[in-house]
């Protein structure tokens, strides 16, 4: 069986990217006044620019003092403390969960036995029933746990949305005839192929 | 394509990796906040323990050498760019998608849609129906979400108006901008000498 593994991305994955974001436009930054220090172009002149000298020098001044109050540790626990939980939880959230995208589908189990459908069952109902569309020259089908994706070649230039709208709730109804679950389904127009050949007699 | 999959990876792991090490120094900032002075749990000594003294008498030391008036520094001048590249490439792996994307006609519980390729052919040969046209070169580029832009440039003859030829293209590409919620840009040039109607 034609086998695709897919992961599951988190909703809050973009915190993740803001963050490389973040990062990559640092190193940037640290690559630019690197690059002009390096091509002697006048420290005062890249530090006005890119305020590198002002950057270094306040973290540079750091002292025990300036974090030494109760207050301020408080503050800072609690901040650390929140840092990690939400971090923690991103990092996780994070991780990938791989899944088969294409599994038998479970109909019914019993005593008797079991009734499953092989994906590539399904995926043949669908391109049959768009095929019989008489503007469709080609389908593919794309069965997922999730969804069901048609792929469509038309023959004629003029109703193609209307072609696919009609390949989708042709593919849908023979989902619900042939009693399987109803899947959303998606039409993907894929190619124009036009009858330009003539049959001889 | 196959760069941009190995940067986009690039990009998880290294999100991944930042979000670790923020939580584990939210962790070590909590931790070392518990006593005061300079010693045992407190900030100073995470400090020291990090060696972040060390850490910034070597990052004056490199900045003076960088600062200080001379020849051109090769090496470092090839850090800078390698880093410039190196951020180039994230932001890359950030925001350039892997998948091809596709003009929806409709989305949500089932969507329509189509390739770009696809539908520029389709468009092509709508247009193409056009009277007075005789080529037609059609560019699709999808919306954000829904819908997009189709470019046209289409060949007229000689008899035909600039005007004429434009408004029979968008009269063609009507049904297909209505099904896909596309806007057209339609540009006209004389054909070249020989072209024929189709």
């Amino acid at each position: 069986m034609r086998q695709r593994l897919r992961t599951r991305a988190s909703p809050l994955a973009f915190v993740a990217r803001a963050l490389v974001v973040l990062f990559a436009l640092g190193l940037a930054w640290a690559g630019i006044v690197i690059l002009l220090l390096s091509l002697k172009i006048g420290d005062a002149t890249v530090s006005s620019i890119t305020g590198y000298r002002a950057a270094f020098d306040f973290l540079a001044e750091l002292e025990p003092s300036d974090v030494d109050g109760a207050a301020t540790r408080a503050i800072v626990a609690g901040a650390g403390l929140l840092a990690f939980l939400i971090f923690g939880y991103l990092a996780l959230r994070e991780l990938p969960r791989p899944y088969f995208a294409r599994q038998d589908l479970d109909l019914s189990e019993d005593r008797v036995g079991r009734l499953t459908v092989e994906p590539r069952a399904i995926e043949r109902l669908a391109e049959t029933a768009a095929e019989r569309n008489p503007e469709v020259a080609g389908a593919s089908g794309r069965y997922a746990t999730d969804e069901l994706a048609v792929g469509v070649a038309v023959l004629r230039a003029g109703r193609v949305a209307e072609t696919l709208a009609e390949v989708q709730s042709a593919v849908s109804e023979s989902l619900g005839r042939h009693g399987l679950p109803d899947v959303p389904v998606s039409v993907v127009l894929t190619g124009y192929e036009p009858k330009t050949t003539r049959e001889l007699n | 394509m196959a760069f941009v999959i190995l940067l986009r990876g690039l990009v998880r792991l290294l999100g991944f990796l930042l979000l670790v090490v923020l939580a584990v120094t939210g962790l070590a900032l909590t931790a070392f906040c518990i006593q005061g002075g300079e010693s045992g749990l407190s900030l100073p000594a995470l400090a020291e323990t990090l060696r972040l003294h060390e850490l910034r008498d070597n990052v004056e030391s490199l900045l003076s050498e960088l600062e200080d008036t001379g020849p051109l520094d090769l090496l470092p001048a090839l850090l800078g760019l390698g880093l410039i590249a190196l951020a180039l490439a994230l932001l890359l792996g950030v925001f350039v998608p892997t998948r091809e994307r596709l003009v929806s006609a409709k989305s949500g519980d089932g969507r329509l849609a189509a390739r770009r390729r696809a539908l520029g052919q389709v468009a092509g040969a709508l247009a193409e129906r056009g009277g007075g046209v005789t080529s037609i070169k059609a560019k699709v580029k999808p919306g954000r979400r829904q819908g997009g832009k189709i470019k046209v440039r289409a060949d007229r003859t000689r008899q035909t108006e600039p005007a004429e030829a434009k408004r029979s293209v968008q009269e063609q590409l009507e049904p297909l901008c209505d099904g896909f919620g596309l806007t057209t840009k339609v540009s006209t040039r004389l054909a070249d000498r020989g072209s024929r109607v189709q």
